[in-house]
């Protein structure tokens, strides 16, 4: 039983498994939609982790879900594309920081812990203007 | 004669309209209830003005960068509907989060709490869940170094009983916090059975 617990407690200082890399997955998509990372254009699936600096984008007929490690909820309809610029979520150590930016198409948006805990650390762009939230619920439009 | 002049004409304007307003750059926010009900505040600002958005179905249009959003008005359901209905049918539900105890240094789920994994199995099916988050947490008795540990121990427990009722363990991101992210704020080395807890959240 000590083996046991002390293997753990290595297992606990290797991995130190607070830094997960992923900052959110896909919960769901229809039609076609792809993750855009650096060079590669990964077929977006159920599941499938998001880094920070993914493009998302989802194709003429496609839709597509996602839920960020503080609870955000953002969907894209068709023909949409955003980047996730910027995600820091360790309330812990009060690192807190989110940035959005919503450059084409239409989205919904569930703002998560981070907004609660201090709304200032969550920024929200589009090419027209920037988007300040109060723990809340919302929709944009992005027309080229 | 005249009428399908009349018509020409029209169809003209409005093949116009539709490509200016096409070809114009424009971004649209409306501000939605949010799942409980609640309606928040969204704050927009271009380069040259803000406008606030407190009512449900407000909204607000800022065309091209050099323009201050214009007035606020409200959107009526059916264009709420035809302009962001996809987007609002894939929109995810909330996650389902779910807490259980330990007892002072134990890894073993308080018994109460064991019954806890049959509804959060529940939960992963009914949401077809791919994305589990496990959190471990201990109160604030005790050095900082054995409460990682023994936050870890807990976290990783309450995910081998996950994966025994057939979760895949690629599904299963594990943190571990120790005593520093407490549900109850307490004083440092103060037992706090709230605080003995794992988090489980199913997304």
């Amino acid at each position: 039983m000590k083996i046991y617990s002390m293997l753990l407690l290595f297992f606990a200082l290797m991995v130190s498994p607070v830094l997960a890399s992923d900052v959110g997955s896909i919960k769901n998509v229809e039609g076609p939609a792809w993750i855009i990372r650096g060079e590669e254009q990964i077929l977006a699936k159920a599941g499938a982790r998001l880094m920070v600096n993914d493009t998302m984008r989802t194709g003429v007929d496609g839709a597509m879900g996602i839920i960020l490690r503080d609870d955000t909820i953002i969907s894209m309809g068709p023909g949409s594309q955003m980047v996730l610029s910027e995600f820091v979520f360790q309330p812990e150590q009060k690192h807190l920081g989110m940035l959005t930016r919503f450059l084409k198409g239409t989205f919904t948006y569930i703002s998560g812990v981070m907004a609660k805990i201090d709304p200032k650390s969550v920024k929200i762009e589009t090419p027209e203007g920037i988007v300040a939230i109060r723990g809340t619920h919302f929709l944009i439009k992005v027309e080229e | 004669m005249i009428y399908e002049q009349d018509m020409q004409r029209l169809m003209l304007t409005l093949v116009t309209c539709l490509l200016i307003a096409g070809c114009a750059p424009k971004s649209t926010f409306v501000l939605l209830p949010d799942p409980n009900g609640k309606v928040g505040k969204i704050i927009v600002t271009s380069s040259q003005g803000t406008q606030t958005l407190d009512q449900a179905r407000q909204s607000v249009v800022i065309k091209g960068k050099a323009n201050s959003p214009g007035e606020v008005k409200t959107m009526d359901e059916t264009e709420i509907h035809s302009v962001f209905g996809k987007a609002l049918d894939i929109q995810p539900s909330p996650p389902v989060k779910f807490l259980l105890y330990f007892k002072p240094e134990s890894v073993q789920p308080k018994p109460e709490s064991a019954s806890e994994i049959h509804k959060i199995i529940l939960a992963i099916k009914d949401r077809q869940s791919m994305d589990i988050s496990i959190n471990g947490h201990t109160d604030s008795k005790g050095e900082a170094d054995y409460n990682y540990g023994l936050s870890f121990q807990r976290a990783i427990r309450v995910q081998k009983m996950l994966e025994k009722e057939g979760v895949a363990s690629s599904l299963i991101t594990t943190t571990s916090h120790g005593k520093n992210n407490p549900l109850v704020p307490t004083a440092d080395n103060v037992p706090e059975p709230r605080n003995r807890r794992v988090e489980v959240i199913v997304r």
